[in-house]
């Protein structure tokens, strides 16, 4: 019996150091966002007074409130239209049984694993002849990308999970499908648009590539204030920890409380959380 | 009268009747396949239009000479010049070596640390195991530049959190910055950020095996390795292939980590492809031209890497 307490507590060690092996680069960072200068480059300890004058400076300086103005325009300008969009495909891909279905729904998904740095120069280009480069609108189409595609391939999974008779006993009672769709499928699938606008939040969130390429002051948004950081000699660590803080964890947040959705997600359904 | 009309009737007109009701049958059906259109058609239409246009757009660019800054009338037709700049250029030949040695190292890690830790997260006797798995989501979340970033502060010789700690317990420091140990790092980023990922992917594949499956296994008195060769990998195999060849993808896909901790230097000692299209075409050179034909050829990779996967996916969408 002992022996056996012995391997629990061994495994339940193994198993927190693990775990902390893949958490305290993170918890290191949002740990320095709260020294000053001299705790970062002093003795390693978690005992010290935090400051928030990381965080005052990063206010000052501005481009971090810009930064976060854009993406939050962008990340909401996508899911919104992405979700217009994506919401009657998907009910089209799970409940009309043409020809091509199949073929039609795997092309949507294979979108979704375009390089974006090997469609950036055309994405260039054309955004220098509309003029629309350093806007929200390029950066809102160029997400749409890969998030029509996601947000159809989650979707259709929710609708297919509904039971076709529910809208047939709808249609029976008179309904037209359109007045089926609004009044029994959409309040039915809210939870899934909820998961799935989460889910968008998330990856549009931390999208690096088009943002880079195709804004360059006014549009810019967090994922590429990186490069405010580099290259300077004399990095200013405590600032720069506490820009990547703020901008991480709404993300995280939604991560740890949606993770089944988001493996399900990002496995395209492939195994269910 | 309807009695001596009826027997009368041709028969080609009984066999006309049949065949109406068939091609309104048939007719009913394609009314409701083309339903479907309404549906769909604004999603792929515009899809399409943001998708196929831009890579037809980018095939015809990979056919000219053009810089970065120059008005696109200034173009000039090379044919596949470009295409054969690149395959005779060694930049590009070790840039797709270091794309093959980094893509390649960081699955081979992440699998095998992956697969061991979700075999580790899915004992049932490990307290504190939903928690674990859970707060396991936490790397792959970071937005990616952000992490290259970080690690680059982590990664410093000097005042690096890496070379501290090891400075503490071996006294060595090496340069993690340097050509030879740079790649390393971003392994390590990568190994780091993205080894979550393949654990809770196969958490959740472990976790609905069937059952029987395991318990008439140990009835049959197979030990672990046993057990692990004959019956879990084999029920995996799926799943693990789909998870390896998103990895795949990714990895080629997404310059992030490597933009953000060393943008493909020093020198070229971490330059992926993606890399090589952004240095090409933006940052050194300015040859958006060439960058287009290198881009094309990375776009070939995914596309060729992203329809096996999909094959698996239809496999394993058929099987569920």
């Amino acid at each position: 019996m002992r022996n056996k307490n012995f391997n629990k507590y061994l495994k339940f060690i193994i198993g927190v150091f693990f775990t902390g092996l893949f958490l305290s680069p993170y918890i290191y960072m949002v740990i320095m966002a709260f020294q000053t200068r001299s705790q970062i480059f002093g003795p390693l300890t978690i005992f010290f007074r935090p400051t928030l004058n990381n965080f005052r400076q990063l206010l000052v300086q501005g481009f971090f409130l810009n930064n976060l103005h854009s993406s939050i325009i962008v990340v909401g300008g996508s899911v919104v239209v992405g979700l217009i969009l994506a919401v009657p495909a998907a009910y089209g891909f799970a409940r009309f049984n043409f020809k091509g279905n199949k073929d039609l729904s795997f092309w949507v998904l294979s979108l979704r694993m375009v390089p974006p740095i090997a469609v950036v120069i055309p994405y260039f280009l054309i955004g220098s002849f509309l003029g629309l480069i350093d806007t929200h609108i390029i950066l809102v189409i160029t997400y749409l990308t890969f998030n029509i595609p996601f947000a159809i391939w989650m979707l259709k999974g929710f609708f297919e999970d509904i039971p076709i008779s529910l809208e047939e006993q709808a249609r029976v009672d008179g309904c037209s499908r359109i007045q089926a769709f609004i009044k029994i499928m959409l309040p039915l699938i809210a939870p899934g648009m909820g998961a799935t606008a989460i889910l968008i939040v998330i990856q549009s969130w931390n999208h690096f590539v088009y943002a880079l390429f195709l804004t360059s002051t006014s549009a810019r948004t967090l994922p590429t204030m990186v490069t405010r950081f580099m290259g300077f000699t004399g990095v200013a660590w405590g600032p720069m920890a506490a820009a990547s803080t703020l901008s991480t964890i709404p993300v995280v947040i939604f991560a740890i409380l949606f993770r089944k959705k988001l493996i399900q997600g990002l496995t395209f359904g492939a195994v269910k959380g | 009268m309807g009695g001596l009309i009826m027997p009368a009737l041709p028969k080609y007109l009984t066999n006309l009747k049949f065949k109406a009701v068939i091609n309104m049958d048939l007719i009913k059906s394609k009314l409701k396949a083309n339903s479907a259109f309404p549906w769909i058609a604004p999603s792929v239409i515009i899809l399409f239009s943001i998708t196929i246009i831009p890579t037809i757009f980018l095939f015809y660019t990979s056919l000219h000479r053009l810089r970065l800054g120059q008005p696109y009338d200034m173009r000039e037709f090379i044919g596949l010049d470009n295409y054969i700049r690149l395959f005779t250029s060694s930049d590009f030949i070790s840039t797709i070596q270091i794309t093959l040695i980094y893509t390649l190292i960081c699955l081979i890690i992440q699998f095998v640390v992956g697969f061991a830790l979700a075999l580790f997260f899915t004992q049932k006797d490990l307290i504190g195991r939903g928690t674990m798995v859970t707060l396991l989501v936490v790397p792959m979340t970071v937005t990616y530049s952000i992490s290259g970033l970080i690690w680059r502060l982590y990664f410093n010789p000097t005042y690096g959190i890496i070379n501290r700690i090891l400075r503490g317990l071996f006294n060595i420091a090496p340069n993690w910055y340097s050509s030879q140990l740079a790649l390393v790092s971003a392994i390590t980023v990568d190994v780091w950020q993205w080894t979550p990922f393949v654990v809770l992917v196969l958490v959740a594949g472990l976790s609905s095996m069937p059952k029987s499956v395991i318990e008439a296994s140990l009835v049959d008195g197979a030990n672990f390795f046993q057990r692990l060769k004959y019956v879990i990998l084999p029920i995996m195999k799926p799943i693990i292939l789909i998870v390896l060849l998103l990895r795949s993808i990714e990895l080629l896909i997404m310059p992030d980590i490597i933009f953000s901790l060393t943008e493909g230097g020093p020198g070229s000692a971490t330059e992926i492809l993606s890399i090589f299209i952004y240095r090409t075409g933006f940052h050194q050179t300015n040859r958006l031209g060439l960058g287009s034909a290198a881009s094309v050829m990375l776009l070939v990779i995914a596309i060729i890497l992203s329809q096996i996967l999909i094959k698996y996916l239809g496999r394993a969408e058929s099987n569920a």
